[in-house]
């Protein structure tokens, strides 16, 4: 059967705030070929269409600014009155089945939307304001947690993107199991698979590095949870061993100073390269440039940047923490150290620069594991499972409007 | 006046109701649900309370008090707009099960969800203006500027509303630019007040049948 989806997402490409707006969009358009309709609701910005058919998806978009805030917390309340009211025109206008949450940031619209239509909600939680920032030190974040709570207990069905998520849910809120669905994110690997000729490695090398040396990669925000003060802590260690190695931390962050600060006192700045924001044209040549990538986070609900690494066919050190531990099978699709130990990153980045025959088979098994799991056509199947096992409850439940009561001819 | 005039529901929307008071509002709503249930008309009161939450009928009032999903705010304004679902949810359960003719909101609180929903709800939507935030803090700041624009598109979305005073009218007309027809001088101290808001909702009722005899014919 085909459903009508209205999903809300405060980012979608091209406006890009974090790893949201493409999971939103690579799903949608996957569920869009499998044959289902979608209308995302989204915010606005500047030369942007308030209407426009992406790869079969309908992306509708809306003034997310019309109400004064002091500060982004109140402004998100603020868009989300406005996201409800673009959402209701849609929802008259198209026979919506489902409304599909993408976060707390779009909470208070979806239950409005809940309510008015009697339609069930299905929320996915993407990531916990207490794993982002390690537990809850102020207003702001007590008050992300409890919309976050407020939205997982609304929804109908929860989805989550790793055991690890669940279980965070599941113990933060008290919240049943059987009411959440683990799907992972996905890759388009196929779109990563590029392979650079010789000519152009060189040249994409001697951004990083001299030619002679290996590139131990990370790429990502550079805030606090990433750990990447525990890959500078691995860099002594590691050249003491494999002196031809360079360091490539590429990316932004309100922690960049003090990870700059970090390198000097360690005195291994010339080791270090911080490249700041990629450009889009070097994002994958960076990747197959690189001999080695990590991911030394210390929270990370599922690590997308792991499964860029993989497709790439960059092997991956990754902490064995949150959805990482997921991805990676130690010694199989990757390494995998303990999270907040330097030495042991240390070790693993050199025994895999120097095992060759570790480095084939992990990205050989990397590969086979992202085309039987994390494919998005894979995913989009999972999803539109969970669509159906909702929408067929939701057909045989008297919890409706009085106009769907009559149409699903349900008896009070 | 005919017994179709009457209404047979109404749901008063406060952010204040005996024994919460923060202003002169409260006392107002419970009168005029006290003079509505003699009148006998089902009136439905949806409000907030601090500490408890829950429905229970209060000489025959059915009162709901929401409850507080977001505790932890990091203003008065965001908890305020962190309450509107929780408004959004009472109000459906109701008009769900029974016919509504009249929503009537009280204090500037309870605004931000007619933003939304104001033109889905097929009740006569009418608003008590005891204040504006031109009266309660004219000065400009990102804060005062958002509750001003929440007051602002939500009362575009009312059919009828009432203001306590000739100031809080002015404020309406020329700032919030709402069409003269659509105000009343009506002051909350008024010892009439809640006869004269029930003649309102009568009248109402009246125009909503007529409003639907004219689409009928039309069909």
């Amino acid at each position: 059967m085909s459903l009508n989806v209205l999903m809300l997402s405060w980012e979608f490409p091209p406006f890009k705030v974090g790893g949201l707006a493409s999971h939103v969009y690579d799903l949608s358009k996957m569920l869009v070929k499998k044959g289902h309709a979608i209308h995302i609701v989204t915010c606005s910005f500047p030369g942007a269409p308030d209407y426009e058919l992406v790869d079969g998806v309908h992306v509708h978009r809306f003034d997310a600014y019309e109400i004064p805030a002091p500060e982004f917390l109140q402004w998100d309340l603020n868009m989300n009155v406005l996201m409800e009211k673009k959402a209701i025109e849609i929802i008259n206008e198209y026979n919506i089945d489902i409304i599909h949450a993408h976060d707390w940031l779009v909470a208070s619209a979806a239950i409005g939307l809940k309510h008015l239509f009697r339609k069930p909600l299905i929320a996915t939680i993407h990531s916990l304001e207490r794993g982002r920032r390690n537990g809850l030190f102020n207003d702001g974040q007590h008050m992300i947690d409890q919309i976050e709570n407020f939205l997982i207990q609304e929804a109908w069905h929860n989805i989550v993107c790793s055991q690890y998520m669940q279980s965070l849910c599941h113990f933060s809120f008290i919240f049943p199991n059987d009411k959440m669905t683990i799907i992972p994110n996905g890759v388009r690997y196929d779109d990563f698979s590029v392979k650079l000729s010789k000519g152009d490695a060189v040249k994409h090398h001697k951004k990083y590095a001299q030619i002679e040396e290996q590139i131990v990669a990370y790429i990502g925000r550079l805030v606090p949870e990433k750990g990447v003060n525990i890959l500078l802590g691995a860099v002594k260690p590691v050249l003491e061993k494999m002196p031809n190695t360079k360091f490539v931390v590429a990316g932004e962050g309100w922690h960049r100073n003090e990870l700059q600060r970090i390198a000097k006192e360690l005195d291994i700045e010339e080791k270090v390269l911080f490249t700041g924001y990629l450009p889009e044209e070097d994002f994958l040549a960076y990747f197959n440039v690189s001999d080695i990538l990590v991911v030394p986070s210390t929270y990370e609900p599922f690590g997308i940047v792991a499964l860029e690494g993989m497709a790439t066919k960059t092997p991956i050190i990754v902490s064995d923490v949150g959805g990482l531990s997921e991805i990676v099978d130690h010694q199989w699709t990757g390494m995998k150290v303990p999270a907040d130990n330097s030495q042991a990153l240390a070790d693993s980045i050199i025994e895999l620069l120097t095992n060759e025959t570790l480095r084939t088979r992990i990205v050989s098994n990397a590969i086979d594991k992202l085309k039987h799991v994390y494919d998005w056509f894979i995913i989009a199947d999972h999803t539109i499972k969970v669509y159906q096992n909702v929408f067929d409850e939701w057909k045989d439940h008297s919890w409706k409007t009085k106009e769907d009561l009559v149409k699903f001819k349900i008896k009070k | 006046m005919s017994k179709s005039k009457k209404p047979k529901g109404v749901i008063l929307v406060s952010f204040e109701y005996p024994p919460r008071r923060l202003t002169k509002t409260s006392d107002v709503v419970f009168k005029l649900a006290q003079h509505l249930t003699k009148q006998k008309v089902k009136t439905h009161v949806i409000t907030f309370d601090d500490w408890r939450s829950g429905t229970e009928v209060e000489k025959k009032i059915i009162v709901t008090r929401i409850p507080n999903h977001i505790p932890n705010n990091i203003s008065p304004f965001s908890t305020i707009m962190n309450l509107k679902p929780a408004y959004q949810s009472a109000i459906t359960s109701v008009l769900q099960k029974e016919q509504i003719d009249v929503i009537h909101f009280f204090n500037w609180q309870t605004l931000p969800l007619l933003i939304p929903w104001g033109s889905s709800l097929d009740a006569a939507k009418m608003y008590t203006a005891s204040s504006v935030q031109l009266t309660r803090d004219a000065s400009s700041s990102p804060h005062n500027d958002g509750i001003k624009k929440v007051e602002q598109k939500s009362l575009k979305e009312l059919d009828f509303i009432l203001a306590d005073s000739i100031a809080v009218m002015k404020f309406l007309h020329n700032d919030y630019e709402i069409d003269e027809k659509k105000v009343l001088l009506q002051p909350l101290i008024d010892i009439n007040y809640s006869k004269n808001i029930y003649l309102i909702y009568q009248k109402m009722v009246e125009k909503a049948e007529l409003k639907k005899e004219v689409k009928k014919g039309k069909k």
